[in-house]
């Protein structure tokens, strides 16, 4: 679990997000995210989440509120902070190969000697496992090479934040669970913070170490939930904790519905905090 | 927009490999059979101009002579290389501003907006329409033909390097701002290339209209070049010089498209290799 005492390096402030047409997708939403943490943004489909995402990297502008970087209201996206897209098919560049996709957002960096760049892009590729495509073509690979691809390309940017916008969606179970090992094993290797976003609940639980949980839009936060289990996560032993199964049913029971009422129920479950678990079931 | 650049795709690769093979028979068989048909044909031609002793239709083997005689002479150069020169010239011109204002207007949804109803006006414009006001303006000069053949090729190759550029999937321009890519940045790295199987469509469209033009001009107004050729021939009789013109036309566009056909399988296999894996 990562101490309260860390850093916080992304606060995002009542953030609130209209789209050009009038409809409101985020009503207010508070967030922060602490040096070293995996937090997941867990919300029904169409709360958002997306826009939440790009809102927070500065790809739209937000109605009100703001997004602050180590104290810093940002404006434009700031290199710290990298989006992976959930469709690596249209975030790769189908006319490079790997290597050139990885390089390609390093090319015009100064504070990197043109002769690292590529040895720095190795690294990331062989970090993703791919070392023996580096020169393939991404529509030559499997659908979860490709997002391995994605988040190399990320990784090699050096980002202190990666922010990933249902990165696994598109991919099958199997490899589902091994982007999401991956993506723990990136977090320790380079000292990443993560913020995800996904519907997914048993993912967010699984990789976390706090889930934002929200509302249908127009969205807002209706908990926030710790996720104290054991590291390092393994996918069968952590998800057959009890305590998981425990937080995968809370947080099942909150999603999707009114601030007011979630926040009775949790009150319901710190009265009951000693009886048993089935209460919380009973409500949902 | 995916699915026409693939059906083009399909279609190009079913008519370029061979012309009367069957779709993507590449065999010796399907070589054999085309070459077959040609023979075939030609024969049959030769035969019945033998037979009937028309004067305007030639024997095949009469135009094969006096083709070789015109061609193979100072003719080329006096008649041929005119019109090659004015049609690159009128193309290049085509092609660069074609591309550069067509990538900008679809990149800049405000320029887009902004030109539109010119742009839907323009495309409509049959090219050999503004041939009359090209004489009028400038004479029958060289440029005359140049800006005729520019102002034809140029609207192909705007149209679809605008939309090539207007239908950039919106995650890869957000990849190339999170990545801190400037606005004019992610036009040369990230547009101009995801735009370019659109570009190449309006290059080909727009060379096949440059040719027909350049024939046409040089008919209406001019004192050389092939269109002039075989206008000339007809009215002089020339007959088989006539039909000998028209072969070389045809032999220059076959070259043409093969040139053509060549530098895009080489810059644009990328893209070919990716619409056959999603096909």
């Amino acid at each position: 679990m990562i101490s309260a005492e860390r850093e916080k390096i992304l606060e995002v402030v009542a953030l609130q997000k209209r789209y050009g047409n009038g409809t409101l997708a985020i009503q207010e939403i508070t967030i922060d995210v602490r040096k070293g943490e995996f937090v997941s943004i867990v919300g029904p489909s169409g709360a958002g989440k997306t826009t939440l995402l790009k809102t927070i990297c500065a790809l739209l502008a937000p109605t009100a509120g703001g997004v602050q970087l180590h104290g810093k209201t940002i404006s434009e996206p700031p290199p710290e902070m990298i989006l992976v897209f959930q469709d690596y098919a249209r975030s790769l560049f189908p006319w490079l190969t790997v290597m050139g996709n990885v390089i390609f957002p390093l090319k015009r960096r100064k504070d990197i000697p043109q002769d690292e760049k590529e040895g720095l892009c190795l690294e990331s590729i062989k970090a993703v496992g791919l070392e023996r495509f580096a020169n393939y073509y991404p529509w030559q690979l499997s659908g979860g090479m490709q997002q391995r691809v994605a988040i190399a390309r990320a990784i090699a940017f050096r980002p202190e934040i990666l922010l990933l916008d249902e990165p696994f969606a598109s991919v099958d179970a199997l490899t589902r669970a091994d982007l999401e090992d991956l993506t723990l094993q990136l977090r320790d290797k380079y000292d990443i913070t993560m913020l995800l976003v996904t519907h997914d609940i048993d993912e967010s639980v699984y990789l976390s170490d706090r889930v934002f949980v929200l509302s249908p839009p127009p969205s807002v936060v209706v908990a926030e939930v710790q996720i104290e289990l054991p590291q390092p996560r393994e996918q069968v032993r952590t998800r057959s904790d009890a305590h998981f199964i425990e937080l995968r049913n809370r947080i099942h029971a909150m999603i999707g519905k009114p601030k007011e009422l979630v926040a009775a129920e949790e009150q319901g479950i710190a009265i009951a905090a000693t009886g048993s678990f089935e209460l919380n079931k009973t409500t949902s | 927009m995916s699915i026409s650049t693939r059906t083009i795709a399909a279609r190009r690769q079913s008519t370029e490999v061979s012309p009367t093979a069957m779709p993507g028979d590449r065999t010796v068989k399907g070589t054999i059979l085309s070459l077959a048909t040609v023979v075939i044909l030609l024969s049959a031609w030769e035969i019945m101009a033998r037979a009937k002793h028309s004067v305007y239709i030639p024997p095949v083997s009469t135009i094969a002579v006096t083709f070789v005689h015109e061609w193979f002479s100072p003719t080329f150069r006096d008649q041929g290389i005119p019109s090659l020169y004015r049609m690159f010239c009128g193309y290049a011109i085509a092609a660069t501003l074609g591309v550069s204002m067509g990538v900008f207007i679809g990149y800049y949804r405000w320029a887009y907006r902004l030109l539109d109803p010119v742009l839907q006006y323009a495309r409509a414009t049959p090219p050999t329409a503004i041939i009359p006001v090209g004489i009028l303006l400038i004479g029958i000069g060289d440029w005359m033909k140049i800006l005729v053949i520019a102002f034809g090729a140029f609207w192909p190759v705007l149209i679809n390097s605008a939309d090539g550029a207007r239908l950039v999937p919106r995650e890869r321009l957000d990849t190339a701002r999170v990545f801190g890519l400037s606005s004019f940045d992610s036009l040369i790295r990230v547009v101009v290339p995801s735009a370019l199987p659109q570009i190449a469509a309006g290059l080909r469209t727009g060379l096949a209209i440059a040719f027909i033009l350049i024939v046409v001009s040089e008919m209406i107004g001019s004192t050389n070049g092939l269109g002039y050729y075989i206008l000339q021939a007809q009215r002089t009789f020339a007959i088989p010089e006539m039909y000998g013109g028209v072969v070389l036309l045809a032999i220059l566009g076959y070259c043409l498209n093969a040139v053509f056909v060549l530098v895009e399988s080489r810059v644009l296999g990328w893209h070919y290799g990716q619409t056959a894996r999603t096909q």
